[in-house]
Order: C-alpha cells, then structure tokens, then sequence
C-alpha cells in the first residue's frame, strides 16, 4: 500500500481488501485457490459488525454466506427435535463458518450467536458462485478442502469415541459417501 | 387464370417471388406507370439528335436548333427526376417488404419448437434475421421496376434501331444472343459459391457466439492461441470462398463489357462504310452509335438485378431451409372462438417422453390432479420432475399416452388457450430489459396483446400490483429502489417538498436510533459513505460544470484543487484506485456489474482504464496527458472509503479534503454563490437519493438487520404521509439491465413469482421456483400458496427442498421416470417408503 493512501488505524476508511486477502489467504476453505482468484474474492467480501446477543445464523435457517470472524466472540448451540439448545463450543477470531453454504443450499443444523460486540468478514454465496461462474477450475480445488477437511472430522470422532463406538452404531460412516 | 399465385401459410415454404405478389401493389402500378413515361423520356432524345443534325445543323435553322435542343433537354431533366421517382419508390416497396418479411420470420421464429432452440445458436439467428434477409428487399424491390424498366427501354432502342435500318441494327445486336448463353453458366458457377460463402459466414457466426458464451472455458484454459486458430481456419476459407464468388462476378461483368464494347466496333466498320457510299446518312449514324452506346445502361442494369436476384435466390432458400419447421402445438383455435377458461384440472395417463437416442425421460407417468389441489413433484436429479411440469404447460412434447386440462387434450389444445390458463415459474427465470413494472406485467401484457386489448383494460390496479409484490417478498426491493431514486431540479417539486418534511419528522423520531447507522451530513466531519466530490462540495451543484461527473472538466475547480494541494493528492489516488481495480479484474471473463460495485471504475470504462494502467507503469505522473490526468481525476473524485475497500484513505488528504471544503464554500461564496446550494436540512438535495435525502446522510452498513430496522421506521412514515404508493411507484419504474443483471438471483426469482401470481391463472406450474430465495421469503411464498391460492388455483410444483411438502394437498415422488408414490405427505410419511427415505437420508447413513 502506498504511503499517500494508508490509513492508520482502523477507521472506516481503512483499506478492507488487503485484510480480507490476508484473511482469506489463511482459511482453508480456499487453500489452493491461485491468488488471482483469492483476490477476487477478497475484493467480493464485505465487512458485519455484530453485537452481543445478535444470532448470526438460525438452526433450520438457510445459510447464504461464509463468515470469518475478525474480532468478538460466537457460541455454537444445536437444540434436539423438541429439546433445549445446548451450547456445544464458543468460538472467536480466525474462526470460520459457512463456506459449504457458497456451494449449494444448505441450512445450518446450528445456532451461531454473538456473545460480544465483533466484526467478521461475510462472503456471499451469490457473490463466491459468480466468481466460481469466471473461475470453475476453483472448484475442484475447494472440494478437496471438503473432503480433506471430512476426513480430519471424522477421524477426530472415531479417535475421541475410542472403543466406546456405540453411538454411531448404524451409521456407515461420512467419509464412505 | 389467376394473376397473383396462392401463397403458402408457413413462411418457409413460401416462394422469393411471392414477396412481390404481397408487396405493396398500388405502390408497384404507380412505379410501372412511371417507368412507361420514362422510356418515352429516354428515347426522344435519340430523334432529337438525329433532327439536330440532319435538320437544325444540316440545314442551318438556328430556330429549329433551339426548339430541339429545348426538346432534348426537357427529355433529359424528365428522365432524370423519373429515374429519382423510380428508385424511391423502388426502395420503399423494398424496405417495405423487408419488414414484412423480417417480422413474418421473426414470428415463425418464435414459435418454432423448444429443441430448435437447443441446437440453434443465436449467432446465427441474429445473423439471418439482420443480414442475410437483406438482398431479398432489395430484390423485391427491383423485382417489378428493373426488369419492366429496362426490357422496355431496351425494346424501345432497338425499335428505334431498327426503324433507322433494319440491317445495322442486327449487326449490332449480333452479340447479345452469345452473352445471354456465357452469362448463365458464370453465374451458376458464382451461386454455388455464394452457397458456400453463405454457409461459411454461418459457421463462422456460429463459432464467434460459441466462444463468447464459453469465454471462461476460454480463459480457464488459455486457450487463445487454439481459438485464434480456429478462427483464422473458418475466415481463410471465407476469404477464399469470396475471392472464388467475386471472381466469377468480376467475370460476368467483363464478358458482358466485351460484347457490350463489340457493338460500336461492328457499327463503325459496316456504318463507316455505308456511309461513305452514301447510302446511310451522317445524322442516322449519329443516332445508331448513341442509341447502341444506349442500349449498354439498360442490359447492364438487368445483368445486375440478374446478380441480385441470383444472390437473393441463394441466401433466401439457405434462410429458409434453416427454419423449415412447425410449431409443436397449435398456435391459436381455429376456427377463431372465445379462449377457454379452464377449471385447472390436470389428467396425465401413461405419459411417455422420448428424445433422440431413445432414452425416456418419462416411463409411462399417470397423475390425476382435481380443480384447486396442490401437489408437490418430488424426487432425485433427473427422475422426470421438471419434464412432466413442462409437458403440462406445452414446453415439452410428450411422445405418447395422454395428458389433458379441464378434460383438454394438451396435445391439439392452441397454445394461446394453455397460455391464458397456466402460469409458469422457472428454477431461472428469464427477465427482460427494462422496468420493474414492466417486467410484472409481462405475462398480462402477453396476454392483452394476444386478444389485442389495448389501454388500460385488462391491467392490474397500482393497489394489487404492491399486494403482489409484497406476497412474494418484493416490496422492500422495490420501495428500496424507489427510495434509490434521483430527481433533477426542477422535477416533482411537490415530492420533493415532502420529502424534506418526512427528513424532519423521521430526525426527530429515529435521529438518536440511527446515529450508528447512518453518517448524518456534518460540515465538520468527513463522510467516508459519499464519494470525495460530495465531500469538497458538500452541497448540491446547480450549474452542469459542477455536476460530480464533470468537476474534472471544470477548470476552476482544477484551479481550486491546485490550490488546495489536493491535485496531485488525487490524481495519486486515482492511479492507485485504477492499479489496484484492474489488477484485481484482469484477470475476469466478462465481469458483469456486481463486480464494480466495490470499485469507482464503471464496467463499460474497465478496458480504458487497462489500458491507462498499462500506460502508467511506463511513463511517470508527470508526463500523463491533460486527459490521462483527468480520468485519474475523476476516479479520485467518485471515491468512497466506505464503499471502495480496494484502497484506504490517508489521514492527510482526509484532513486536505475537510480544508478544502472550507476554502471551497469561501471561494464559491464569493466568486459563485449561485453554483452550489450548501447541505441543509431545509433543503432538498438533488444530487442525493430519495433515501439520502431523507436521512440527511449515508446508511454505513449493509447489515439486514439494521436495514431493516431503517426501512420499517422509513415506511410507517411514508404511510402516516401517505408517500407510499409513490416512493413504490418510482420503485417499479427501476431499469432492471440486461436479462435483469441489475437484480439478485432471488430478487428475479421473486419478480418471475409475482408475474405469474398477477396474473391470477387457474393452474400454477412452479419449476423449483423458490430455490433462489432465502429462508424467509420461501416460508412466506408457501404460506401464500397454502392460504390465498389453496383451493382457488391447482398448483403443481417441482420440489427440491423437502420442509416446504409438508402443506400440498400431495406428493408425488418420482424416479427415473416414473412416480413411485403419490398421496398426502403425512401418508406417505406412515407408509415409511420412498418420500420417507428422501426426507430422512436414509440411503446415506
């Protein structure tokens, strides 16, 4: 960034983009992607704020964008049919949600609710699938960041499930789709 | 015998001459009466000639000279301005014609059936309709005029030829016989490569259109190099195809001049020498050569409308060749009767659908739907869903069983009749340049146009359009881009009014509320939600040269920036506003214009700029032109920290920028004062939005929340002023873009929904209508069919998400074809079989 035009300190205006690069550049959602594109979708991304208390995204809501929360904090909560929410984790800064929504229409089987005042970065699925329309050799490259990502997932929940595999008995597994 | 030939109905099987036969033909006898006057006016001068000189010169009557010279020039002038006569007329009837005929093909076109469309690409269709049309005018144009005019002139001459002698004038027309059999067989030559000049054009078209519409493809693989060739092959053999075409032109015209030009050679030989034996006058020999000169114009004018009717003949069979085809269904009832209103009842029996290669998309498929019933089509990819949807509303044929409407056989039912009666919502609905409101009514306009209704009958109240809109969720959208609008001076001074008075009201209720959400026009304060210029200004410009888009034209204000030490500041910020924008879009197939929303360079400025950044990374600022400089200028000038993240905004020009707005109000103040209206609440600000103005500042967010928030205070204000159906009004006159590009997906999807439920048809078709929309607006569309149209409309609806069935009267779950059950949701659910496996993912656990 040229000296003439750098902002100092963070005031509206600051310059968003190279934040959102170097943001997206660290999530691995997008790892792989070639910076020309990751740059688009940098320039695409928009800033939120949000307040303590705000709900982010509803359980059986449609999800529509990718978040990346900047600063602030979130608590992830899923109520069982006809239960009460329960608080699973709470989550802050570099955590990211929804990318699987910039792919297709998915609803989030989670509540995401701020817990303090924050700011994310939000990138819509309009905005990703307009990019993914100019730039489909994206696209195999974030499927592998899916199914890399599903392997992880579920081998960290046969490993914390040890011998005690009970509760997935009749399920034959994610990673066999 | 009849004089005019019966013409065939279907346009393709009409012949080229038949667009003679229905071209104006009070225009045509007007034009032969025209020319019989003058051929008349074309041959009196020969005897004028030969009285001249035999007469007038031979005998020395200087009298006599002056009445035929009189004569002959009379004659020429007649002859001139007939021929300007002939040729207006001639491409009238022509232009005429053309119309006729692009119009009559156009309709042709448009109902030919949907899997013409699937393989025609549009390249082509444009080509044939702009182009290729073009020499069947003028053909038919000429058709009448060229060949009476000149076969008469030319009977004409060679009369006169032969009542001056007989033997010369054989001699002389010796030749024509030879050129009326070399001609032909050049010009069967020149057609077969006009064919294939024509079918090359083709090709290339088509090529150019594919490689624009997979320009990613094209770009995702670099493969330019491989499209350049493909497209050097396609225009080296049309090169070559066209030197072979023109050649054999070139070579009609030169043996028509070589037996032309033989002519005067064979006269002067056998003329010279009867005249030296005194058995031809000087005069008569005189005349010859002239009316034999003559005769070239006539016979060179028809060897040309030759040409022209050969080329027309050629392209006018390829044209029609391409669109042989008839409409899949019957267009209208006939005989002509009232259209039908049907109850909305739906009969599949053993529904087939087969296309090429023998696959079926349907396998024998039976659903009986009663008047009012809804019924969910549900089902994997590809199982027949959207196929069975759209053989209900005529948009696929069906190959075999039956499928009936109100007990109407689909198949023989006029499509005009189906139209009225269905409305059909499409996963992407196609949306048309121009309004809002335009697009709403379409499928009403269609209708109206269809029963050539005109006025206002027929069309929906302002009042039922804003219910429409807000069933399907559109309201807001619409009140936004209403609220988006921007009025010139001088234009609904009463609005305006108003608005500034709702300014006040709305300050005084949600001032306090908004202040985090919207940055308030503050003299002291930077707005970093305006672009730079508002921010210099901070006012409303009333002359041209202060408007934002020309400040970087207006040399004081240049002046004023020099003086403020912003120029260079700016023209610095311009160029890194331009680096940073076409280094992040260079490298991006066909950007539309949501990719310059972030940015102040436009989409239609985006290659002008490349090529200024390209420039700049060679020469330094100082060295740009008074042009360069102002583009970088105006880039500067449009730029809005808030909106434009692609660069920040230091701290110095903030603080120049706020400096300069104080010296610009003391400057102007003084030297202008007329040139800009300041901010103030009491006024209205003509530069800003409806919204804006109402603000009396920028909204800073574009969180859902505290936009909605802004508009629902906005709205119960407008309706305590009752300024709704006004700001609603203005909403709809929004100009949607190209193919809607200026809506969102769901925004189009919603326009496409209310256009069909304006139009309040007896059976609804929704092909995954709502698989565009959020969360919010798909509950309330599917509270709106359960409540308003339940019982009143039958809608069929092709379902992707499965939480929505719940409420339809029945699901019909299909599968390769087939429906594998069909009852209530809650039934199917119990029977725990095919919709239950779908519903609860059974097959992936």
């Amino acid at each position: 960034m040229n000296s003439s035009t750098e902002h100092q300190g963070d005031s509206e205006g600051a310059c968003g983009f190279t934040t959102h690069l170097d943001i997206l550049r660290d999530v691995p959602f997008f790892t792989g992607m070639s910076l020309d594109v990751i740059k688009v979708l940098a320039y695409l991304s928009g800033n939120e704020s949000f307040r303590a208390g705000d709900q982010l995204c509803g359980q059986d809501e449609m999800l529509d964008c990718g978040r990346y929360v900047i600063c602030g904090g979130l608590e992830i909560s899923h109520a069982p049919e006809g239960g009460e929410p329960v608080v699973l984790k709470t989550v802050g800064r570099g955590f990211f949600f929804g990318g699987l929504s910039l792919l297709t229409h998915v609803k989030s089987l989670y509540t995401i609710r701020a817990v303090s005042d924050g700011d994310c970065l939000v990138l819509s699925r309009e905005k990703f699938q307009k990019a993914a329309e100019r730039f489909p050799e994206m696209l195999p490259k974030v499927l592998a960041a899916v199914v890399g990502h599903m392997f992880t997932w579920e081998a960290g929940v046969l490993e914390a499930c040890g011998n005690n595999l009970s509760a997935l008995k009749g399920m034959s597994g994610l990673t066999l789709f | 015998m009849k004089f005019i030939p019966d013409i065939p109905e279907r346009i393709t099987q009409r012949s080229l001459f038949s667009w003679v036969w229905t071209s104006n033909m009070k225009l045509q006898g007007i034009l032969l009466v025209v020319i019989v006057i003058t051929v008349g006016a074309r041959v009196l001068p020969l005897e004028m000639q030969k009285k001249i000189i035999n007469q007038a010169i031979g005998l020395k009557k200087l009298d006599l000279l002056l009445i035929y010279c009189g004569y002959y020039l009379a004659a020429v002038v007649a002859a001139s301005g007939l021929k300007l006569v002939i040729n207006t007329l001639q491409t009238y009837i022509g232009q005429q014609s053309l119309a006729d005929l692009r119009k009559k093909l156009y309709a042709h076109i448009l109902t030919l059936p949907m899997p013409f469309f699937r393989k025609a690409s549009p390249g082509m269709v444009v080509q044939s309709l702009v182009s290729e049309v073009a020499n069947t005018g003028e053909f038919v144009g000429q058709a009448i005029a060229v060949p009476v005019t000149n076969l008469l002139t030319l009977l004409a001459f060679a009369t006169y030829l032969f009542y001056l002698n007989p033997l010369m004038a054989l001699i002389s027309m010796a030749l024509y016989p030879v050129a009326i059999v070399v001609i032909p067989f050049l010009q069967k030559r020149a057609n077969t490569a006009n064919k294939e000049r024509v079918d090359t054009g083709r090709k290339l078209s088509t090529m150019i259109g594919e490689t624009v519409s997979g320009i990613h493809e094209v770009h995702a693989n670099a493969s330019f190099n491989l499209e350049n060739r493909r497209y050097a092959g396609f225009v080296d053999r049309l090169s070559r195809v066209r030197v072979v075409w023109n050649l054999y032109k070139y070579a009609i015209k030169v043996s028509n001049n070589f037996f032309q030009s033989l002519g005067p050679f064979v006269l002067f030989l056998v003329g010279g020498y009867l005249a030296i034996n005194g058995r031809f006058d000087l005069g008569a020999l005189v005349a010859f050569l002239s009316a034999n000169e003559k005769l070239y114009d006539p016979w060179k004018e028809l060897m040309d409308f030759y040409q022209v009717y050969q080329d027309a003949k050629v392209s006018y069979g390829r044209i029609m060749e391409y669109f042989e085809g008839a409409p899949e269904f019957p267009l209208e009832p006939d005989p002509p009767r009232p259209p039908l209103a049907l109850d909305g009842a739906v009969a599949v029996q053993d529904l087939i659908m087969e296309v090429p290669g023998g696959i079926q998309l349907l396998k024998g498929v039976s659903l009986d739907v009663k008047p009012g019933e809804q019924v969910a089509l549900v089902g994997f990819s590809g199982s027949g869903k959207s196929t069975l949807a759209l053989c209900i509303c005529q948009l696929n044929k069906y190959s075999a069983g039956r499928a009936a409407l109100s007990g109407y056989d689909i198949e023989i039912t006029p499509k005009s009749d189906i139209a009225d009666n269905i409305g059909v919502v499409a996963q992407h609905p196609f949306i048309f340049e121009g309004t809002i409101g335009d697009n709403l009514l379409y499928s009403i306009n269609a209708r109206r146009a269809a029963h050539g209704v005109e006025g206002e009958e027929g069309l929906p109240s302002l009042d039922r359009i804003i219910e429409a809109i807000q069933q399907v969720g559109l309201f807001q959208d619409v009140l936004r881009f209403g609220l988006n609008t921007v009025f010139k001076k001088g234009r609904k001074e009463n609005l305006v009014k108003k608005i500034v008075h709702i300014r006040e009201c709305y300050y005084q209720d949600q001032g306090e509320i908004l202040k985090d959400i919207v940055e308030f026009f503050d003299i002291d304060k930077y707005l970093y939600y305006s672009p730079v210029a508002a921010n210099i200004l901070f006012g409303n410009p009333n002359r041209e040269e202060y408007q934002p888009d020309n400040l970087a034209r207006n040399q004081a204000f240049l002046d004023f920036l020099q003086e403020a030490g912003l120029r260079q500041l700016l023209v610095q910020l311009g160029r890194e506003l331009a680096s940073r924008t076409v280094d992040i879009l260079k490298n991006v197939p066909s950007p539309d214009a949501s990719f310059f929303e972030q940015s102040p360079v436009g989409a239609d400025e985006f290659a002008a700029y490349a090529d200024l950044v390209n420039r700049l990374q060679r020469v330094r600022l100082h060295e740009i032109s008074p042009d360069e400089e102002r583009r970088l200028l105006t880039l500067a000038l449009r730029f809005t920290p808030g909106r434009h993240k692609i660069v920040g905004l230091s701290r110095i020009t903030e603080e120049l920028v706020l400096q300069g707005r104080a010296m610009f109000m003391d400057r102007i103040g003084r030297q202008d004062p007329e040139a800009v209206t300041f901010y103030r609440r009491e006024d209205y600000i003509h530069s800003q939005t409806i919204m804006d103005n109402i603000l009396f500042g920028r909204i800073r967010t574009e969180n859902p929340k505290s936009l909605d928030q802004i508009n629902k205070s906005i709205v119960s204000l407008l309706i305590q002023e009752d300024m709704l159906e006004r700001i609603v009004e203005l909403g709809l006159e929004f100009h949607v873009g190209s193919s809607g590009d200026r809506l969102s997906g769901g925004q189009r999807q919603k326009v496409a929904l209310a256009r069909a439920f304006l139009k309040e048809p007896p059976l609804l078709i929704l092909d995954e209508a709502t698989a565009a929309l959020d969360n919010a607006s798909q509950t309330r569309i599917q509270n709106l069919l359960e409540s308003k149209w339940k019982g009143r409309s039958t809608v069929i609806s092709v379902v992707h998400r499965l939480d929505t069935i719940k409420g339809f009267d029945k699901v019909a779950v299909m599968k390769a074809g087939r429906i594998v059950e069909c009852a209530s949701y809650q039934e199917l659910m119990e029977k725990k079989g095919m919709l239950y496996e779908l519903v609860h993912g059974t097959s992936g656990r």
